[in-house]
């Protein structure tokens, strides 16, 4: 009989982890986020991480039933690759919205002089050209984030996909100056 | 009226200093493009030493974490590299600055420590240098019964020649630089073991109470392990801190001698009277796992009673410990932790296993991670005097550990969950307290009842942050007078 420990994300929710032990491990108790039970395990028969415990958290059951270890080995991995590989996308998607911020920080003075030349000149040409570069850059944005999430299917394919759009959008559309 | 400046002397001639406010380590969360990065350092009693932190956006008078507009060189350059992001947790990941096998004696591989003397809480190093500091990272050997942990030893695969040794300061850039570019400070230890033995990285332990420097031979054709011991070596940290140490009983001439074959240190290195080999283990390591890893690196304790432990990270198997008797026999396999894939320095040397402790030198505690590059772990802890030891392992496909020595006795251990409102999850474990209450190869429970909302984090949102081993003088807390004598 081993002892298997359930561990969780803190607010209890996920599973983090299953591991077997040949005892209750000194200091282990049950909390919100760790759970320990007896269970018969036998690794000829069952990969440790294909376990998963009932809400009650009292019974242990194999999420592959009637699969060999290699099989249940496969199938935990593939999950967690996938989980892995949505969570790298929603980071990836932030790091290209984070660009736009950058870019835009870029008009401070530019915002100051065009407002400053529209009011001597009666129009506002110059905020519109501010206007359109903005909106450029978040046109931009948007349709690298379009192409990230439409092209980008796997793990492999993330790391190579570059998320910079910035330098090269910078290249063609310089910061508007005036003088 | 003119003042008039008098030179008195001291009233008081010497003060103590408590050894518990230097720093410990520093938490380090990096979202650098959008929500800033940095470091919080703290002492031994997790009161705040220092802070060093970046805003995105360089707003609030803090300095730019996100490229462009002045930041840093390396957070412009490296910006939004996983090797400096907090942003996601290891998972399989081989890049992630929360890895666990990011810290160990020598601090953290991507980032820079403080010390006692540092006005910041730590920085970062390029892409590039992380993969120098792994060198040292690898070859470091353990030093146990040390006052003064201000050095560093290390060993280099050397064939069947044996090991190359070298003594330096407990830094792995000088390592970097002296061992590598220019080639200087090492020299060979002999092989004492039979035919097909091999040196190994990073596989030997110096007792400094016993004066004895263990080093592990590895079989090349049947995969077992034969510790060798050196008796009354020469002082290693006098080595590592006198340049000279070397070639000081050499007669000073003219004509060159060898850079890797003169002075006493290598003569004594060279004579085999000076050894005790122990038996030879009958576990062949092939049988876990091919890789480099298991072959070639050994997480060696030698201890008091004479008694020899080593972790050994077995990829895709997970670990073994093996210990040996007092007398050279060997005792045999004592754990072997399994769950899943895992890689050692042979997909890079800054993968595999590590080696901490504490600041009296007494528990050393070696770990590696039990899922691909830098998640999950596998941990023992030894008790220096007798080899007694315990045991935990965490099948845990997300998150990296982190953990780093404080006060006394004890470690910090650390978890890579989210911070973004509890901050840093972290415990810390009085070894010298379990190690007595106890048994011996008993597991202990290390990720249980972490505490939270204490220790903060540099950055605002989801992160999952690490921490950096302080460089602190660890012979303040054996003699906390000063001004003390340096030995």
């Amino acid at each position: 009989m081993a002892f298997l420990i359930f561990t969780y994300t803190p607010d209890g929710g996920k599973l983090n982890s299953v591991t077997p032990y040949d005892d209750i491990p000194y200091g282990f108790e049950n909390q919100d986020n760790a759970a320990g039970v007896e269970y018969n395990y036998n690794p000829e028969v069952e990969f440790i991480s294909a376990l998963v415990l009932s809400e009650d958290r009292k019974t242990v059951t194999n999420k592959y039933p009637g699969k060999t270890v290699e099989e249940q080995k496969e199938l935990w991995q593939q999950e967690i690759d996938q989980e892995e590989f949505s969570h790298d996308l929603n980071i990836s998607v932030g790091i290209i919205k984070a660009q736009v911020r950058s870019l835009i920080e870029k008009l401070r003075f530019a915002e100051l002089r065009a407002k400053e030349l529209d009011a001597i000149n009666q129009n506002t040409d110059n905020q519109t050209i501010l206007a359109r570069w903005r909106s450029a850059v978040r046109d931009a944005n948007n349709s690298h984030e379009q192409l990230l999430l439409s092209s980008v299917t796997t793990k492999e394919e993330l790391d190579q996909f570059n998320l910079n759009w910035s330098t090269k959008f910078l290249s063609e559309n310089p910061v508007p100056e005036f003088d | 009226m003119a003042r008039t400046i008098t030179t008195k002397a001291s009233a008081v001639s010497t003060r103590t200093q408590d050894p518990y406010t230097q720093p410990a380590f520093a938490v380090y969360g990096s979202h650098a493009s959008s929500h800033g990065s940095g470091f919080i350092c703290y002492n031994h009693n997790l009161e705040i030493h220092s802070v060093f932190t970046g805003d995105s956006n360089q707003s609030y008078s803090r300095f730019r974490t996100q490229s462009g507009g002045g930041a840093p060189e390396f957070y412009n350059h490296y910006n939004n590299s996983a090797y400096m992001e907090c942003h996601t947790q290891p998972g399989s990941g081989a890049e992630r600055c929360n890895n666990t096998c990011n810290t160990g004696y020598l601090g953290h591989q991507n980032l820079v420590s403080p010390t006692e003397y540092s006005s910041s809480a730590g920085y970062i190093v390029a892409d590039d240098g992380r993969h120098r500091k792994a060198q040292a990272f690898r070859d470091v050997m353990t030093i146990v019964n040390e006052e003064n942990q201000d050095y560093a030893i290390f060993g280099h695969h050397n064939g069947g020649s044996g090991t190359l040794f070298s003594a330096g300061t407990r830094s792995a850039m000088r390592y970097y630089g002296e061992f590598s570019v220019t080639g200087i400070r090492r020299f060979n230890i002999i092989r004492t073991g039979g035919a097909n033995n091999q040196g190994c990285y990073g596989s030997g332990c110096y007792n400094v109470k016993t004066k004895k420097l263990a080093i592990i031979e590895y079989n090349s054709s049947t995969g077992r392990l034969t510790p060798t011991v050196w008796n009354n070596v020469p002082d290693l940290r006098s080595l590592a801190l006198n340049g000279e140490a070397q070639y000081s009983g050499l007669t000073q001439r003219s004509a060159a001698y060898s850079g890797e074959t003169g002075g006493p240190i290598y003569q004594f290195f060279q004579n085999s009277a000076n050894c005790t080999v122990y038996n030879t283990g009958t576990h062949n390591l092939n049988d876990y796992s091919g890789s480099d890893e298991s072959r070639y690196r050994h997480q060696t304790v030698l201890c008091d009673n004479g008694k020899i432990v080593t972790f050994t990270m077995t990829p895709s198997n997970g670990c073994v410990v093996h210990r040996w008797n007092a007398d050279g026999t060997y005792e045999g396999e004592v754990w072997n932790g399994t769950w899943t894939t895992s890689y050692g320095f042979g997909h890079g040397n800054r993968f595999g296993s590590r080696w901490q402790v504490t600041t009296s030198g007494k528990y050393v505690w070696a770990y590696c991670p039990s899922y691909y590059y830098g998640a999950g772990v596998y941990w023992v802890c030894i008790r220096v005097s007798d080899g007694k030891f315990i045991k935990f392992q965490s099948n845990d496909s997300t998150n990296g550990r982190a953990s780093a020595p404080i006060g006394m006795n004890s470690m910090i251990w650390t978890y890579t969950e989210n911070s973004d409102g509890p901050g840093l999850y972290y415990k810390i474990w009085e070894l010298d307290y379990y190690l007595a209450i106890l048994n011996d190869n008993q597991t202990v429970s290390l990720d249980d009842n972490y505490s939270a909302y204490i220790l903060d984090c540099p950055t605002n949102t989801t992160n999952y942050p690490t921490i950096v081993p302080a460089m602190y003088d660890t012979s303040m807390f054996h003699n906390n007078t000063i001004p003390r004598t340096i030995k």
